[in-house]
């Protein structure tokens, strides 16, 4: 007896936990792809990382330079012009240019087209820092070896050593305000900059002896900085007359060598430790640690020795690491939330709450919190018991609706925590069973049942229409209800297609009626201009606008004509569900995303459900036992390929390096070239960089002069032209994600290949000149009048055919691109030319003859 | 050919004894000693400089650590000379010349000795945190060592320098691939041009493996303040126990010995043997006939040299009938 009390003491215990309990979710708040030597990184060890003003993300290595644009690294070693090929500290100049600092002590600037050594051995210690001041004059540090000022046009100003920081290792250094800071491994430095001169302020107490690894200034207060230190401490430091710790925050968490700190655009702090990883840290006001999450092997992130972090132009951080290549941290943007530790077999919707998403359940309702910052935390509802529930919704009053399979309906109210059972039974007295609810802009309440047709409640709860079979309506079961703004009622059933009741409750029977071709519909929604889209099983989606119905899915084949769900979101774009996967279609753009598995959709997974958008546009996946949450922050901004001219090579090889000028370099235009005869066998390399996006990226190019229809789609990113004519080319280059979609901007430019010397005008007038001058002379010489005679009709001839020849050539190109290059129009051009030199050849024949017949009479 | 020779003997080196300790346990010293600046030279530092080079095979392509065991002065392992006084600076250089400059392959810290790029440096003083525990350097890409063609290899340098204080720094160090455990690097070697270390504090046996290459015709071992507490005894190939000069405290002591061709391309043998039981400290280096410092190797290369007994059988009459 006592053993059994125990037993079920110990059961109800266990149930009590199992019911009170919470789980995190397996959920990565953050996602990271990894680039490394195998990948095609130079080298593993990447010491700084920076992105051009093209959107091209470098990375120094021990063995070059990469160049990434999102699918594909470039490298650039010596052969390409490197004083070295050991990089270690770079920089985004004002200028636009790009300054490089090496293990040597050299410096490198890149143009756009190709790298140039600068102030040899000037330096003779490791550049570990380059920063730019207000006036445009870069400071470059070295590890042991002092400072190097270089003026806007990167020439030398002064060499700069303090005695203060002799013997020691400086980490790093920044300018804030009109001081220079340097952390050492014996401190921090602070100098007051003063010309070309650094003057001494003062080593705070706080740090002294203690090896400070990591500065940045902050954003926002241009007289503060952070400060890390090797023993993992950070510290918010203030300028003032002397260097003053204002702030000590103790991150406990950090036990290992901060390497880098930097601050993102939300305040928040990366930064980047050599043992363990990346710390990203939020700091409240009051300078604490309100928020921390860590990246690193223990949390499922392979990050380990950091060197360098970066932030680029789209938020995304880019790591450099020692030894294990180069990381990209994004916010996790597909979160896939596993459900069947709840012994979830089916999820039937999610509907979200004040604080939490609420899920309907085969075993009852769950809760998710909201928070995207933190580890999802999954807890039951408790107020109702564990049974299955069919649906959850949202009303406008903030009420949430509940279904249950065979308990009928309840109503929560989160701000009064009330549950409150609703009593609406079936024809046969049982508890109607609701398949989901809709509510329209009156605040009607539609509820589709279980084999039992659709009612309609009023906002007090009243039943005032109940639609059946029995009343003429067109299904028992209706899968897809949308009320819109004009008042009138969309019904979407398997079967019987799709229907309508319009304002006067007169019902259209669309599908019946032949008006609509679909007789399975899967979802129904608007959009905010009232356009009625509809989603169907089998035949795509169609657009309702204007009176009729457009197919926009199957018949174009841009994605499966099986569509489950169909949803609008704030940022104009259309998300189609279906079992593969998920897919938008931006409005504005007309351009279409396809998500797979590469965005962190589960391979094995149906994406087939219907489609919750909530408040943050996130869009919202059920699968049999788990849910989706994409976040469309980082995809809101609308993929533009802009394709950038990187270079080009003469016959495969030889690349041409033309200097830009310094607006072309501040504007990220590769210069016009002109290039000789000869030199006309061009592979033209050119990239659209999108990092945010990985699928394929096609290319098109066209040069209006030698061809007339664009080449054919590529991924490749190189196009060959060759034997091109002398003459002026615009090579046109465009970039899509989506093929049959041709909207991104064109790239256009302009080069020159320039007409061989014996076909320039003055080599035709130098050939003339020496005819003249040969067959003047032999005019001279000749003593027959005869002779002479027929010297100059050579000469004017020779001349004529010359000037023919002339005429031909400058005319050609033109004509090339007129008409074309068929045959027909060269001959037929010829044949102008030729009628057009006959009067003068008959002329000058008349001439002669005149000319002969006086002189015979003289 | 004698570079060739070198680089395969030094390739093969570490299989015999793939650990990257300096002192390598086959060298049987604990640790090697840096004294602070004003400590007298009677403690048997003659210099208070210490210089380590570690060799990385150019085929290894991951990070490398170096570590230092016991950096402090203070606490455990250390020879005080009454309340811990001394600091130390661990300095780790690569680059063009760190290995390659001839002042670094002295045995005086004269010159240029800390050629190269410093990659690391840290004063340690008295630390409770690095007492009996490790303090690492790294991970330095291999890329950033000296490159030498001559040792396949890439060379970092460590440069342990007494600072203040009169407190003996007791020592060792580990070449590791790893930053927080000790794991050897394949391939890869430590030698110094002269060793500043503790001798065993029992009687024993300390050896020291430099390797003769085929110029050296001669060699001079020289040893400091060994405090006549016993033998040091050269063996090779062709030689058993042949005694060296000893010194006495505070003094050197040198002796010249000739190097046959059998000897050429193979390591020697310097055993320091003990007979006092106490704590001691001595310098040592060797040379050869040009007064050039030779390099001697963590872990011998081509392994400890083994006495070839010359044995001469004569056969007895009442065999031969």
């Amino acid at each position: 007896m006592r053993v059994e009390r125990c037993y079920h003491i110990f059961v109800a215990f266990f149930l009590i936990l199992v019911n009170s309990g919470h789980s995190s979710a397996q959920t990565k708040l953050f996602d990271q792809t990894t680039l490394n030597e195998e990948s095609g990184l130079a080298q593993d060890f990447v010491y700084s990382v920076l992105q051009d003003k093209r959107g091209f993300i470098w990375f120094s290595t021990g063995k070059g330079l990469s160049r990434y644009d999102g699918r594909q690294i470039d490298n650039f070693t010596d052969e390409q012009g490197l004083p070295d090929n050991f990089v270690t500290a770079s920089t985004l100049l004002s200028s636009g240019g790009l300054l490089f600092g090496h293990a040597n002590g050299r410096f490198s600037t890149y143009n756009g087209v190709f790298f140039e050594p600068l102030l040899i051995d000037t330096l003779h210690s490791e550049i570990i820092s380059l920063t730019e001041d207000g006036s445009h004059n870069v400071w470059c540090a070295t590890k042991s070896g002092g400072f190097a000022k270089l003026n806007s046009k990167l020439l030398l100003e002064s060499f700069l050593f303090p005695g203060e920081l002799q013997g020691k290792i400086v980490n790093d250094i920044a300018i804030v305000s009109d001081q220079l800071i340097a952390a050492t491994n014996e401190g921090l430095y602070a100098f007051q900059i003063a010309g070309n001169e650094l003057f001494f302020i003062d080593s705070p107490e706080l740090l002294r002896f203690k090896e400070v690894t990591a500065i940045e200034p902050v954003e926002t207060d241009s007289s503060s900085y952070w400060v890390g230190s090797s023993e993992g401490e950070i510290h918010r430091a203030k300028i003032g007359s002397s260097t003053r710790i204002l702030v000590t925050i103790v991150t406990s968490g950090i036990e290992s060598s901060i390497q880098d700190i930097v601050e993102a655009p939300d305040k928040s702090l990366w930064i980047g430790t050599l043992q363990n990883g990346i710390y990203h840290l939020k700091i409240d006001p009051n300078f604490k640690v309100s928020e921390s999450v860590i990246l690193n092997e223990g949390t499922g992130y392979p990050i380990r020795e950091v060197k360098t972090i970066f932030i680029d132009s789209q938020q995304n951080v880019w790591i450099g690491t020692l030894g294990n290549g180069a990381m990209e941290i994004y916010p996790r943007y597909v979160q896939f939330v596993n459900l069947k530790e709840w012994g979830v077999e089916k999820v039937y919707a999610i509907e979200e709450g004040i604080r939490d998403y609420f899920i309907a359940t085969n075993t009852g309702l769950l809760t998710l919190s909201k928070d995207s910052t933190r580890e999802k935390k999954i807890r039951r509802f408790h107020k109702l018991p564990n049974v299955p529930m069919l649906d959850v919704f949202r009303s406008a009053e903030n009420l949430l609706w509940i279904s249950t399979e065979d308990m009928g309906i309840y109503t929560y109210s989160e701000a009064t925590d009330q549950l409150k059972r609703i009593i609406l039974n079936q024809v046969d007295g049982k508890p109607l069973r609701a398949r989901f609810f809709k509510q329209d802009a009156q605040r009607n309440l539609w509820i589709s049942s279980i084999g039992s047709g659709v009612y309609k409640l009023t906002e007090k709860g009243v039943v005032v229409l109940h639609l059946s079979t029995e009343t003429g309506f067109i299904h028992n079961d209706i899968f897809a209800i949308q009320p819109d703004k004009e008042g009138r009622v969309w019904f979407g059933s398997q079967g019987a297609g799709l229907a309508m009741l319009d304002a006067k409750d007169s019902l259209h029977r669309l599908s019946q009626h032949g008006l609509f071709p679909s007789h399975d519909i899967n979802d129904i929604t608007e959009d905010p201009t009232g356009n009625i889209w509809i989603a169907t099983d089998g035949q795509g989606y169609f657009r309702f606008s204007n009176g009729s119905f457009e197919n926009g899915g199957a018949s174009q084949n841009k994605v499966t004509a099986f569509i489950t769900g169909i949803a609008f979101n704030k940022q104009n774009r259309i998300w189609l569900a279906y079992r593969k996967g998920i897919s938008y279609l931006d409005l504005k753009t007309g351009k279409q995303r396809d998500f797979t598995t590469k965005d962190g959709l589960q391979n094995n997974e149906s994406y087939g459900s219907k489609i919750m958008v909530d408040s943050k546009d996130h869009i919202l996946i059920c699968h049999e036992s788990a849910i989706t949450i994409l976040n469309t922050s980082r995809i809101n901004v609308e993929l533009v390929l802009k394709t950038h001219l990187t270079g080009i090579r003469i016959s495969f090889e030889k690349p041409v390096a033309v200097t830009p000028s310094m607006e072309q370099i501040k504007t990220s235009v590769f210069p016009s070239t002109s290039l000789p005869y000869n030199q006309n066998h061009l592979t033209f390399d050119f990239t659209a960089t999108a990092l945010n996006y990985s699928g394929p990226i096609y290319y098109h190019y066209f040069i209006k002069e030698f061809e007339s229809v664009w080449s054919p789609p590529t991924t490749e990113h190189s196009a060959t032209y060759s034997s091109l004519n002398p003459g002026t080319y615009t090579l046109q280059v465009q970039a899509t994600n989506n093929l049959e979609k041709w909207a991104d901007p064109v790239l256009k430019y302009v080069f020159t290949i320039e007409k061989p010397y014996w076909q320039r005008w003055w080599f035709y007038l130098l050939q003339i000149t020496g005819i003249c001058i040969l067959f003047g002379i032999t005019y001279l010489l000749s003593r027959s009048e005869k002779t002479k005679t027929s010297i100059l009709r050579v000469m004017v001839f020779t001349c004529l055919f010359i000037i023919f020849e002339f005429i031909q050539n400058w005319v050609e190109p033109i004509t090339t691109n007129r008409i074309g290059q068929a045959p027909i129009f060269k001959s037929l051009i010829n044949l102008g030319l030729a009628l057009l030199l006959l009067p003068m050849e008959r002329t000058f024949r008349n001439f002669f003859a005149v000319y002969t017949k006086s002189e015979d009479l003289e | 050919m004698r570079k060739q020779i070198l680089y395969i003997l030094f390739i093969l080196s570490p299989i015999l004894t793939a650990a990257q300790r300096v002192p390598n346990e086959i060298e049987n010293i604990d640790y090697l000693i840096t004294y602070g600046a004003q400590a007298s030279t009677s403690s048997g530092d003659d210099d208070h400089v210490q210089i380590l080079f570690f060799s990385i095979p150019r085929s290894y392509k991951s990070s490398i650590y170096i570590r230092v065991y016991d950096p402090d002065t203070g606490g455990t392992h250390d020879e005080l000379k009454g309340a811990a006084n001394t600091s130390t600076r661990f300095s780790i250089y690569g680059g063009k010349e760190a290995f390659t400059n001839k002042e670094a392959q002295k045995v005086n810290p004269v010159g240029k000795y800390n050629s190269g790029n410093l990659l690391a440096s840290k004063v340690i003083g008295k630390d409770e945190k690095f007492n009996a525990n490790w303090l690492t350097f790294g991970p330095f890409n291999p890329l950033q060592g000296e490159e030498s063609m001559e040792l396949d290899a890439y060379i970092f340098k460590l440069i342990v320098e007494g600072l203040e204080g009169d407190d003996g720094n007791q020592y060792r160090c580990f070449l590791s691939e790893k930053a927080i455990i000790n794991r050897n690097i394949e391939g890869a070697n430590a030698f110094a041009y002269e060793y500043t270390f503790a001798l065993p504090k029992n009687k024993g046996v300390s050896h020291i493996y430099p390797f003769i290459d085929k110029s050296v015709i001669s060699v001079t071992q020289n040893n400091f303040d060994f405090d006549n507490e016993g033998e040091i005894l050269i063996y090779s190939t062709v030689k058993n126990r042949h005694p060296g000069n000893v010194s006495k405290n505070n003094e050197w002591a040198k002796s010249n010995h000739a190097m046959s061709a059998e000897e050429k391309n193979t390591t020697l043998d310097i055993q320091i043997q003990k007979n006092k039981e106490g704590e001691s400290a001595m310098c040592l280096y060797i040379t050869n006939q040009y007064d050039e410092a030779i390099p001697f190797f963590a872990i011998p290369i081509g392994g400890p040299p083994k006495y070839k007994y010359d044995l001469k059988v004569t056969l007895k009459a009442s065999i031969k009938n």
